[in-house]
């Protein structure tokens, strides 16, 4: 973080709080400074000169000036609104569920450029509409990778040695896989079993970090989705150590929509 | 406690207007002690005004609007085009359409918006009535007035999702720029709708 008052930087809105009797309070997720709540002043006018750029989502260029409690929004500048989302209301729950996931693991004034760089490719992903439940699996697995919780599943998480490929236990007390010797010994009451398919998905994401998936890999993965997106869920909660708001919405709509 | 200098009842009145929306301990305390230097009979004025807000206010059975008599005005005004329902976000959204004077249909108050962040969803809202209206009625169109912003949207989207296989025709109000702004510090989603949306001169 620069010491100068005012500083410049990309950034994604992540959400909005009305306060007062036109400003709004507009939390960023930012490429330089990590997350920041800065008050918008005169953003609910009709006529305010920030207009819709400070929309839910927005990928923008923003200029902030240290305030004493809250920083200021001084400018804002929209570099991709993501049309296409907006206009689906799944994509738009779905958009909301990473918004608060960055929420939730970014951490207040401390930058983490991967962090903001799989925001916005994940944003651009659900965008273009196509294999957008892979999309978010990914977003959440590079998400505990970069936010240091990324679990083990090619070895044992205890021993070390490696896994046969069959059903195997999940312990998140443990941060990984235990094999089956080590089940009985750091096996805790919160571990669960991993399908074969599961694991399979899992690993393969392990293994793609620092690649670049296209949406080749994106189509050719549906065995496992459903449970890979359900363990992912449940292991995030451990760690977020509360439900997701945003859960219960974006399945609702994705129920309706199937 | 933060203020030890008030008297109880002197700190029990900052505490009360703190919990308002926009009103922090400065102005709270600012308030109070204008209250206190306030005549009687006006502070009296203004404490029945609240009491009456409080007992006699109630929402409109048919359309959640804030009203005195139950069903409000606006429902009961059989002048009113009774084919057309607005839908908006807040009693206050009913109150800026009206001092329009180009709006002659009903109104349904839906009391907030689909906020999935804050764990605000649709069964929060007053979505089932409406549906509910709907069968009842003879509606033909709905004009869906929430905010055009991505919680208002989605929470148009997801009402038309449900209303859409019954027919009846869907509209929302036309985006474009505000009276008054500047071209230049127009968004890109703004600017090109107002394009999208021109009208011959």
């Amino acid at each position: 973080m620069t010491s100068n008052r005012v500083y410049r930087t990309k950034a994604v809105v992540l959400k909005q709080m009305p306060i007062g009797e036109t400003n709004r309070i507009i939390t960023f997720y930012t490429r330089s400074v990590g997350k920041v709540a800065a008050v918008a002043r005169g953003v609910r006018r009709p006529g305010s000169k920030f207009g819709g750029s400070l929309e839910i989502l927005n990928h923008v260029q923003t200029s902030i000036s240290r305030g004493r409690s809250l920083d200021n929004v001084n400018e804002c500048v929209v570099i991709d609104s993501f049309k296409n989302l907006r206009e689906d209301l799944t994509a738009i729950a779905e958009g909301i569920y990473i918004a608060e996931l960055v929420d939730t693991f970014g951490e207040d004034k401390s930058p983490n450029t991967r962090l903001f760089d799989i925001l916005l490719e994940t944003l651009s992903n659900l965008d273009n509409l196509d294999h957008r439940e892979f999309w978010i699996l990914w977003f959440e697995f590079r998400l505990l990778h970069v936010s240091g919780f990324l679990p083990e599943f090619v070895n044992c998480v205890e021993c070390r040695n490696s896994l046969n490929r069959s059903d195997h236990i999940f312990d998140p007390v443990a941060g990984g896989i235990l094999c089956p010797s080590c089940v009985d010994i750091h096996g805790t009451e919160q571990s669960w079993i991993v399908s074969v398919y599961a694991l399979s998905l899992l690993r393969f994401f392990q293994r793609s970090l620092g690649v670049a998936l296209g949406s080749r890999e994106a189509s050719s993965y549906p065995d496992g989705l459903t449970e890979v997106k359900s363990f992912l869920r449940t292991y995030m909660r451990y760690i977020a150590e509360r439900d997701l708001k945003s859960t219960g919405f974006l399945d609702l709509v994705r129920f309706k929509e199937s | 406690m933060e203020y030890s200098s008030g008297a109880p009842p002197v700190q029990r009145l900052i505490e009360e207007f703190s919990r308002l929306p926009g009103v922090g301990p400065k102005s709270a305390q600012r308030l109070t002690y204008h209250l206190i230097r306030m005549p009687e009979e006006q502070a009296e004025n203004l404490a029945s005004a609240i009491l009456s807000v409080k007992t006699r206010i109630t929402l409109c059975s048919k359309c959640f609007h804030i009203t005195e008599s139950d069903p409000c005005n606006i429902c009961l005004d059989s002048t009113r085009d009774q084919s057309k329902i607005c839908v908006v976000e807040q009693p206050l959204d009913v109150m800026a359409l009206e001092k329009t004077s180009t709006y002659d249909g009903l109104y349904h108050v839906l009391h907030g918006v689909i906020s999935p962040i804050n764990g605000i969803g649709p069964d929060d809202l007053k979505v089932k009535p409406l549906l509910q209206r709907l069968m009842d009625s003879e509606v033909t169109e709905i004009i869906m007035a929430t905010n055009p912003n991505l919680e208002g949207e989605a929470t148009s989207m997801f009402i038309h999702r449900l209303i859409e296989p019954s027919g009846i025709k869907i509209t929302r109000p036309a985006r474009g720029l505000p009276v008054g702004g500047d071209l230049e510090y127009a968004d890109e989603a703004t600017l090109g709708r107002a394009i999208e949306g021109r009208q011959n001169f």
